[in-house]
């Protein structure tokens, strides 16, 4: 048997599942298809920031667009790490994309009013 | 001076103030926001990690795009006057004195206000650790500015005190960012924040967490060289070799202000001690959010804002009554209760906020007042780092006496 701590809403409901695969104790469905996809491939949000020229602030928040196998999170973060983007930006604007992976902007940021 | 008249005045414009001003815009007052910081949004734009909305909206949002949410609702409505970058310095007599550099010194007069002012990290020197003061220490909430808004690295190899929500948010952070992070020390049995983040931000990046451990000494002159850390239990002593320290002990409700102008505080939840609809001992002045009571969701934020806002509007328009106010009193088991009164007559029975000492499983939550008891409610759990909500049941209020809330469960 297996536990499991579900991170999909923060009250955590410890999941456990058992050798013939019955699923106890989540409290709800999101709770059951993230055991089944937490055990056959790890998915998360990756959210990190970018380099942002000439905005308001000096770096921009960004997330993938959809969750990404866990695995993946370190060489996905290294890889924007290098992106630079220009003000103004939208939230939601897609900042960059790698295979099928699509960072978008967290945050609107304005272009520095130099006056 | 300039002297600016108003309905409400919403002092601070992070999430709390954001809520607070857009429903008593929205319900027609005239509102004046203020906020010190250059942008609203408060410390919400610095949480770039998901997680907020999920009980609002339905969605899991960035901090930041929790934020925009609102700023771009607070802009819609006409009647909201915002003031940025204004530092408000004092409040008598329901007078609000500001000041910043577009109008010099302010005085603003309201008919109420609401207090939305956050709060703010414990520091190192609430903890007495030994050692010299090298740079290297921060408050996790002060690494996560730097990092995330400012685009700077504190340090390369750290350990984290504390496994509050914003540590381990930030172990994870700094692992992402190239740095390592050696452990998460918490001298508690059990971690301080949500267990998701145990989950998500240790256990998937492989970050030990220490329970039962304290850092006993820092080691360094002019950059932390190290630390000594305790195992509290078996008494030993171990060493790891870090340039940067995270805290992340707790955060304190920020009531300067409340306390110059006369509001008198809880002194376990550190803020204003309030009613069911957020209103202070000073009447016509309100808070909310975390200058309240520290919330482990924005969600729960927001909609203690929106209490505060009609309760402000009530006020304002004279159909706030209260013949009596019995006080809720945390009993066996409870840290604090929120709101620590009921103004009665009222047409609902309010829902009250609480936290127990310890952690606690298969729990009845009792009510006691005029000597009978009642049962207000079950939960699986009970967390220290998990707030429970409850709506109190009409019958305990009908009492002339206190109420004593209690939480009946077993340890774990």
């Amino acid at each position: 048997m297996k536990i499991l701590t579900c991170i999909v809403c923060p009250i955590g409901c410890k999941i456990k599942v058992d050798e013939n695969g019955n699923i106890n104790g989540a409290r709800c469905d999101r709770g059951i298809n993230f055991v089944k996809r937490e055990l056959l491939s790890p998915q998360r949000i990756l959210t990190t920031t970018v380099k942002i020229e000439d905005g308001i602030v000096k770096v921009l928040p960004v997330k993938s667009s959809a969750p990404i196998p866990k695995e993946r999170l370190r060489e996905v973060v290294k890889e924007i790490s290098r992106v630079s983007v220009k003000a103004p930006i939208h939230i939601g604007d897609t900042i960059y994309e790698m295979d099928s992976i699509k960072i978008i902007a967290t945050r609107s940021v304005d272009k520095k009013n130099n006056s | 001076m300039k002297t600016i008249n108003t309905d409400i005045a919403v002092i601070g414009g992070g999430p709390a103030g954001l809520a607070a001003a857009i429903r008593a815009g929205e319900l027609g007052a005239n509102v004046i926001l203020i906020e010190r910081d250059f942008e609203l949004g408060g410390i919400l734009n610095q949480c770039i990690h998901t997680g907020f909305g999920l009980s609002l909206f339905g969605i899991e949002l960035t901090g930041p795009e929790y934020a925009e949410r609102f700023i771009e609702k607070v802009y819609t409505l006409n009647n909201i006057k915002i003031l940025l970058s204004t530092m408000v310095i004092d409040i008598q007599d329901k007078t609000i004195y500001g000041v910043n550099r577009y109008d010099g010194p302010i005085r603003i007069k309201p008919k109420a206000i609401i207090l939305s002012m956050g709060c703010r990290e414990r520091t190192r020197g609430a903890l007495g650790i030994p050692g010299e003061r090298p740079a290297g220490i921060y408050t996790a909430g002060s690494a996560q500015r730097l990092i995330n808004i400012e685009g700077l690295m504190p340090g390369k190899r750290a350990v984290i005190l504390g496994s509050g929500d914003i540590g381990m948010i930030m172990a994870r952070r700094f692992v992402l960012e190239g740095a390592e992070v050696l452990g998460v020390l918490e001298k508690l049995p059990y971690p301080g924040g949500l267990t998701r983040n145990v989950v998500q931000c240790l256990e998937d990046f492989s970050i030990p967490l220490y329970l039962n451990h304290t850092i006993v000494e820092i080691k360094g002159k002019y950059r932390v060289e190290g630390v000594i850390a305790e195992d509290l239990v078996n008494r030993k002593k171990f060493s790891f070799d870090v340039d940067t320290i995270l805290l992340s002990v707790g955060l304190i409700p920020e009531n300067e202000l409340s306390k110059k102008m006369g509001v008198i505080l809880d002194p376990k939840t550190g803020g204003p001690i309030v009613t069911q609809d957020r209103e202070t001992n000073i009447s016509g002045v309100f808070a909310c959010g975390n200058v309240l009571q520290v919330h482990d969701l924005v969600d729960e934020v927001t909609r203690e804002s929106y209490i505060a806002a009609e309760g402000a509007i009530k006020y304002i328009t004279g159909e706030k009554k209260e013949e009596r106010t019995v006080e809720v009193k945390p009993g066996a088991n409870i840290r604090y209760i929120v709101p620590q009164r009921i103004s009665l007559p009222l047409d609902k029975p309010p829902y009250i906020y609480f936290r127990p000492l310890e952690p606690l499983a298969d729990c009845e939550i009792v009510g006691e007042s005029d000597g009978k008891v009642y049962l207000l409610g079950r939960t699986e759990y009970a967390r220290p780092g998990e707030m429970i909500k409850l709506r109190l049941k009409k019958e305990v209020l009908n009492g002339s006496s206190d109420i004593k809330v209690s939480l009946e469960g077993e340890r774990i």
